[in-house]
């Protein structure tokens, strides 16, 4: 146990994972895992998680496909980093998102990336009024797995969403900021201070085993006078209102059930993860804290979903850090200007990189009889395929994690084109026990991933 | 000459479109410009067609011709001059109709507007204009008449009678034509409905959901149809790529569609709207807790950011609530009564003082907690207390005994000697404890030993002297602030609580509680004391509820039905309260507004008048121009905004801010001298600090405070010059007219263009293709497209005008090399020579200003996007302003008197 953490303790470099083996073990991983709700007989077996981490304004796609299809493919110049996880992932070809597409909508490519990314819908487009686009994955399978664990999911980002005006040509900034969405009106918005993620993951751990049973009591007291105001209060109002107030309602109640996970799992205790205040500025470090937080959260069984956007789509960041001073956006359309080709193509191998340094900790975080990446489905992609003409097809989409041995990884896998990218998250959804024929736009599972 | 085209659906990026039969069976590329896909022309299918001779450039630039041709007159005709008196203002009264109705049939008077802010009002002043935006066209006598039926009250009063009287008389003697029927469908049939149908609604429009013409009337029909006749009006609809009816075809039916949609009867219509419940957005959220509980509480840190709508952050429909959210809700609202009702108990009072940190003199050696005082020495502590109060002053202390006397300590407090104990036992530790009164500030707690005894080899009296501990009076200042009722000894719990709790709750909840709703905070209160908790923990846990309640976090207005939008009524004096003071404060009303509402007074006329005076005069007014005139203007944008800093090497955070400090300056001293609105346009005088004053040019300005100062008249004047503005419309390296003229079109003359129709390349694109031209040549380049040029032509023009001012607003005279040329030609055929003229132009056009200004305000006012009907209150504030010199204070009272902000009612369509 010790090697592991000073093995930990290097790998993270600045944000250090001071002694979390010592405080957050593996048997009270396993000591959690026997509470979870999970079916008797399962206990022994590590739950499945999964997270989708979204990049947006497509990617430099040749630079990004391999050549070769199958196994034995040759990785190609982005996928390079992910090298070392052949035998983790999959890279898949051919996807797409139909409702991302015009649809007589006009302009809006990249609010309707983002917005159809994990829904699979077409978003209304609307900049005020009538938000509407359709549930998430992540969301839809929170709703059925996701009482398992304190959190039903987590959704993280690396930036915040405008609060100004619209986002892209006529689109409520709500379609471009968040991929997660609660219900086809209720956008997730993401946390991007990672010590705000931290407090969410664990606040409810701090004090004395008396403070915190005080506290949820008192919580819980709180909680059932508003609720019931709620309630009584949605007999008096018309529709679109009782609509807000469900929507309250349906958040108080997901956090009573919270409260009631916190107890049961009473033994954890705070991790201690040292962690600043504010939002770093090199974007790299805050990068790998929210993979590290993503990590924590898997870890300790917080939760088993997570989202998690590398920018806003549409997001006209600079990365300086690897050198890119224009804006990512402005750099997307780039007709073909070599330089601004290369200087996407950095924006992506970061992108890439910073993933590969999350399927390291996972790979290297102990989890029931493998590792957490044995147990994970982790997706990276985007919703936009070729950024500079706004396609929607031929995605840039890897999948990672073994998935608990019910995926066949190494491959490259050249689906047929327009394959709906929601036949892969239906195929995620029977993995991890959420029940339905199909999902969005879906047509079907994504057999080829099968082991 | 028929033809017959083929339907083509291209495989890549699914555009539509058709081409000739001749080209079956052939490989081609995709027209549309992002795409340029390679296909195969379908062999099958054919559509028989009749074409049309008219392509969709010709389409618009004879609607551009005809707008000339006839717009001075139109100018003169019905309004005031450019410098001229307001017209007489067309009354509201019923008197009025007829010369209004009368008017009506002349075309010069028509034309057509483009997005639904611009509705027109029969009843309405005609606009004072100049016409660059407007179209004029030439009208059919016939369906005027038939549109007067329809629009006639069945009024009860004699001269509404005489009026539609008068119109049936006419609609008699010309033969009746069902437009709709005859002309419209027809024309959608074959021009429209191959891309938007049941099988395939292209933009969510399917024509064969309007069979009639009532159902392009209602509801979300009505939205659809401002939609269509905004692209048929720019020539956007058709695709140019397709079909085009003929001109004259395609103006005739936008004039009668413009007449349905927008030309409405006030009287008729009479809709007060009904607004969604608001939750409190982030500002809302810290200044209403400001108010009711005294505490600063700053959201910004840590909830997600508000979700803005119809350009705005405080609009019902948007706002949303995730759990996310409601943690922060929770975990908030236990940081803001932890501030306000603080609990403390008698530990939390006490500051201990160990051995270690106490000083002495001459020093001494510590061993085991304890000093040892072998002589006359002085130990002490510097203790800061927080008030003035009774405290209590306790030194451990032990020593070893020597002759007759116990060993002394004396007290002294600032040097004062306040009590000598007597230290008694053996080497026995005890605490001795003074009360005394101790007054705020720095204080001395010094103990000395003062006999010493010591005879050699015999004995010794030496004292030892350990920890102070100092506890501090209980603070219940801030405390009485929120309990002012405490509980008997040993029982009246519900009673004290209830009394605590009634007033806070109210005014929370902004309006009446019952006490059955304060009854279940009061629980709160007891299952909390019954656990042994302090009174003011179990208030504390009781207003973390209430600050966790929809009925504070949701301003929530019920009704009786509350699923009818036939039932209407007047928002009570509670609601109304507070939609004076979130619109003028963004916060919850004060004593005042909540003691006329409970007397039921507000609603006076003359009381509500006195009450916005006083609300605009209050401090509290300025979140008005923060967050109103902010978002108004797009402020926040320049946040975003970062000029390349190798051509504006100058450009940092300090003069972002003073940038955007001198046009909420602009506001804030229209507002609180009750200036003219027009003010912003053509303010001679601005405001700067000695950074911006830099920026400028400008010398004379020192220090970081603003000051005001008069403009340079022939270079700057209002809102439009000011760097804001003037950055935040730039690109990071380069100036960008487009983006100005968008800018000025949106938020100063309500005009906003229509996002460009679907496959026009967007002018980033045209550039790129272009690289060696010229900003203007390229502008051109992109204005040759006809679905550009109906906005371009206006967009380009406008911005054109303020290129003397450089990417961050400073004034040059040169791009690089070339000189620049400010000048410019808007559409109607107005010349300026520079952005001075230019404004001056922009100025005559106050009705379209205010008109634009009063939206905005009216849909901040209300907390939702405005609805067609709305334009009867619009078109009433601005008669308002049009009668009172455009006066801010008009402004406001016009929206705070208008129907919707003083009614409301059942949710639904109204058929």
């Amino acid at each position: 146990m010790t090697a592991h953490i000073r093995k930990l303790n290097q790998l993270s470099r600045r944000t250090v994972l001071k002694g979390v083996g010592a405080t957050m073990g593996l048997p009270l991983l396993e000591g959690m895992l026997s509470n979870d709700g999970l079916a008797a007989g399962a206990s022994s077996v590590a739950p499945l998680r999964t997270a989708y981490v979204f990049f947006p304004n497509g990617a430099i796609m040749p630079e990004w496909t391999p050549k070769a299809e199958g196994e034995n493919f040759e990785f190609s110049k982005t996928l390079k980093p992910l090298e070392s996880f052949r035998n983790n992932l999959n890279v898949i070809s051919g996807l797409a998102q139909d409702n991302g597409r015009a649809k007589g909508d006009g302009p809006g490519d990249h609010a309707r990336s983002a917005s159809t990314f994990l829904t699979g819908a077409h978003p209304i487009k609307t900049a005020g009024a009538d938000i509407k686009v359709g549930i998430s994955a992540d969301q839809f399978a929170a709703q059925q797995i996701g009482k398992a664990t304190r959190l039903p999911s987590l959704e993280v980002g690396l930036e915040s969403g405008r609060t100004a005006g619209n986002c892209d040509s006529g689109y409520s900034c709500a379609y471009s900021s968040t991929v997660s969405w609660k219900t086809e009106h209720t956008p997730m918005p993401v946390e991007v201070n990672p010590k705000l993620v931290f407090d969410r993951l664990f606040s409810s751990s701090n004090g004395s085993p008396q403070e915190r049973a005080k506290r949820a009591k008192y919580r819980r007291s709180i909680l059932d006078v508003v609720a019931g105001d709620a309630q009584r209060l949605s007999k008096s109002l018309g529709k679109t209102d009782r609509r807000k107030i469900d929507e309250y309602f349906t958040s108080v109640r997901e956090i009573e059930q919270r409260i009631g996970q916190a107890e049961q799992s009473a033994k954890l205790e705070t991790p201690d993860f040292e962690i600043p205040d504010g939002i770093p500025k090199d974007l790299a470090e805050h990068s790998r804290l929210m993979y590290d937080l993503m990590l924590l959260a898997f870890r300790t069984d917080s939760t088993r979903i997570a989202t998690m956007m590398l920018a806003t789509e549409g997001s006209n960041r600079s990365y300086p850090t690897v050198g890119v001073n224009s804006g990512h956006h402005s750099l997307s359309h780039h007709r073909d200007d070599k330089n601004k080709v290369a200087d996407l193509q950095k924006i992506d191998t970061f992108h890439v990189t910073q993933f590969a340094y999350f399927l390291k900790r996972l790979s290297e975080t102990k989890d029931g009889n493998g590792s957490l990446l044995d147990h994970s489905m982790i997706v990276l992609g985007s919703g936009l395929g070729d950024g500079n003409r706004h396609r929607h097809d031929e995605l840039p989409i890897v999948v990672a994690g073994g998935a608990s041995g019910t995926v066949k990884n190494g491959q490259h896998i050249r689906l047929k084109d327009e394959t709906p990218l929601n036949n892969l998250f239906l195929s995620m959804f029977h993995r991890t026990g959420v029940k339905t024929d199909s999902f969005g736009d879906s047509n079907g599972l994504l057999k080829e991933i099968d082991a | 000459m028929t033809q017959v085209h083929l339907k083509v659906r291209c495989p890549h990026c699914r555009f539509r479109f058709k081409v000739e039969q001749k080209y079956a069976g052939r490989i081609a590329r995709c027209p549309r410009a992002e795409c340029d896909g390679k296909l195969r022309i379908p062999d099958t299918q054919p559509v028989p067609r009749v074409s049309d001779k008219e392509p969709a450039s010709q389409t618009v630039a004879s609607k551009g011709t005809r707008s000339r041709s006839n717009s001075s007159k139109v100018t003169r005709s019905v309004s005031e001059g450019p410098e001229g008196q307001p017209p007489s203002a067309a009354p509201r009264s019923r008197v009025g109709l007829p010369a209004a109705r009368d008017r009506k049939p002349q075309p010069e008077e028509r034309y057509t507007r483009r997005a639904k802010q611009n509705r027109r009002r029969k009843t309405a002043p005609s606009k004072p204009r100049l016409p660059i935006w407007q179209i004029a066209i030439g009208t059919v006598g016939l369906l005027l008449a038939v549109l007067a039926i329809l629009f006639a009250p069945n009024g009860d009063t004699n001269s509404q009678n005489e009026v539609a009287a008068g119109v049936k008389s006419q609609v008699a003697a010309a033969p009746a034509l069902d437009v709709f029927k005859e002309k419209l469908h027809p024309f959608v049939t074959k021009y429209c409905a191959d891309c938007h149908n049941a099988d395939d609604p292209e933009a969510g429009i399917d024509f064969a959901t309007f069979p009639t013409e009532a159902s392009m009337l209602t509801g979300h029909g009505r939205k659809s149809w401002e939609k269509i006749l905004s692209m048929l009006e720019i020539g956007a609809m058709p695709p140019a790529d397709m079909e085009q009816p003929p001109a004259e075809l395609r103006n005739e039916l936008t004039a009668w569609l413009e007449d349905k949609l927008f030309n409405l009867d006030c009287d008729l219509i009479d809709d007060p709207g009904r607004v969604t419940v608001r939750r409190l957005n982030r500002v809302e959220y810290r200044n209403t807790i400001r108010d009711l509980l005294a505490v600063d509480f700053d959201p910004r840190k840590n909830f997600p950011s508000d979700d803005v709508g119809y350009g705005f952050d405080n609009i019902g429909d948007v706002l949303s609530l995730s759990p996310l959210l409601m943690e922060k809700y929770l975990d908030a609202a236990e940081t803001i009564t932890g501030d306000a009702i603080p609990v403390m108990t008698p530990g939390d009072l006490r500051t201990t003082v160990d051995s270690q940190r106490l000083n002495s003199k001459p020093r001494v050696g510590e061993q085991g907690g304890f000093l040892t005082l072998a002589s006359r020495t002085d130990v002490w502590t510097d203790f800061d207390a927080p008030q003035d109060g009774e405290y209590e002053i306790d030194v451990r202390a032990k020593a070893k005994q020597f002759g007759k006397e116990l060993a002394k300590m004396e007290l002294r407090v600032d040097g004062k000697v306040v009590r000598t104990f007597d230290v008694k036992g053996e080497m026995k530790p005890d605490d001795y404890v003074h009360k005394m009164r101790l007054e705020s500030g720095r204080r001395k707690i010094l103990v000395t030993f003062t006999n010493d005894k010591w005879v050699e080899n015999v004995g010794d009296r030496n004292l030892y002297v350990g920890r102070f501990a100092i506890t501090r009076p209980a603070d219940k200042s801030k405390l009485n602030e929120v309990i002012r009722d405490w509980p008997e000894q040993g029982s009246g719990t519900r009673k004290a609580a209830t009394a605590v709790l009634t007033p806070l709750i109210k005014r929370a909840f902004r309006g009446p509680v019952s006490e059955t709703e304060v009854s279940r905070f009061v629980d709160i209160v007891e299952i909390a004391t019954n656990d042994g908790e302090l009174f003011e923990q179990g208030i504390q846990f009781a207003v973390q509820a209430v600050l966790v309640s929809p009925r504070f976090l949701f301003r929530i207005e019920t009704d009786g039905r509350p699923d009818d939008p036939m039932t209407e009524r007047p928002v009570t004096d509670y609601e109304l309260a507070s939609r004076l003071s979130y619109f003028l404060w963004s916060s919850m009303p004060d004593e005042e507004l909540f003691r006329l509402a409970e007397r039921g007074e507000l609603r006076d006329a003359d009381v509500l008048k006195r009450q916005v005076m006083r609300m605009l005069n209050d401090s509290k007014s300025r979140a008005i121009v923060d967050n109103f005139a902010g978002q108004w203007l797009n402020l926040q944008m320049l946040d975003e905004m970062v000029p390349d800093p190798d051509v504006f090497p100058d450009f940092d955070v300090a003069l972002r801010d003073a940038m955007k400090q001198e046009s909420l300056l602009l506001f804030e001293t229209i507002m609180r001298e009750d200036r003219s609105l027009l003010e912003f346009l053509d303010a001679d005088f601005t405001f700067m600090n000695a950074r911006l004053a830099k920026h400028y040019g400008r010398d004379g300005v020192k220090g970081e405070e603003f000051q005001k100062v008069s403009l340079d008249q022939g270079r700057r004047a209002g809102i439009l010059t000011h760097a804001s503005i003037l950055t935040l419309t730039s690109n990071p390296e380069r100036t960008s007219p487009v983006k100005r003229g968008k800018w000025i079109m949106e938020n100063i003359l309500g005009e906003a263009p229509p996002p460009p129709p679907p496959g026009v390349p967007e002018l980033e694109e045209t550039a790129k293709n272009n690289p060696r031209f010229t900003l203007r040549e390229q502008l051109k380049i992109h204005r040759a497209d006809p679905g550009c040029a109906s906005c371009h032509k206006t967009m380009d023009v406008l911005g054109f005008g303020f290129e003397n001012f450089d990417a961050t607003g400073r004034w040059r005279d040169k791009d690089g090399d070339n000189d620049i040329d400010p000048s410019g030609k808007l559409p109607a055929g107005d010349t300026f020579a520079g952005a001075a003229e230019l404004v001056g132009l922009l100025k005559n056009r106050r009705a379209d200003f205010a008109r634009c200004l009063s939206e905005k305000m009216l849909t901040y006012a209300l907390g939702r996007g405005l609805e067609y009907y709305d334009r009867c209150a619009t078109d009433e504030i601005l008669q308002r302003l049009n009668t009172n010199n455009y006066r801010f204070s008009e402004l406001v009272l016009g929206i705070v008197t208008s129907k919707p902000f003083q009614k409301r009612r059942g949710d639904g369509e109204r058929k």
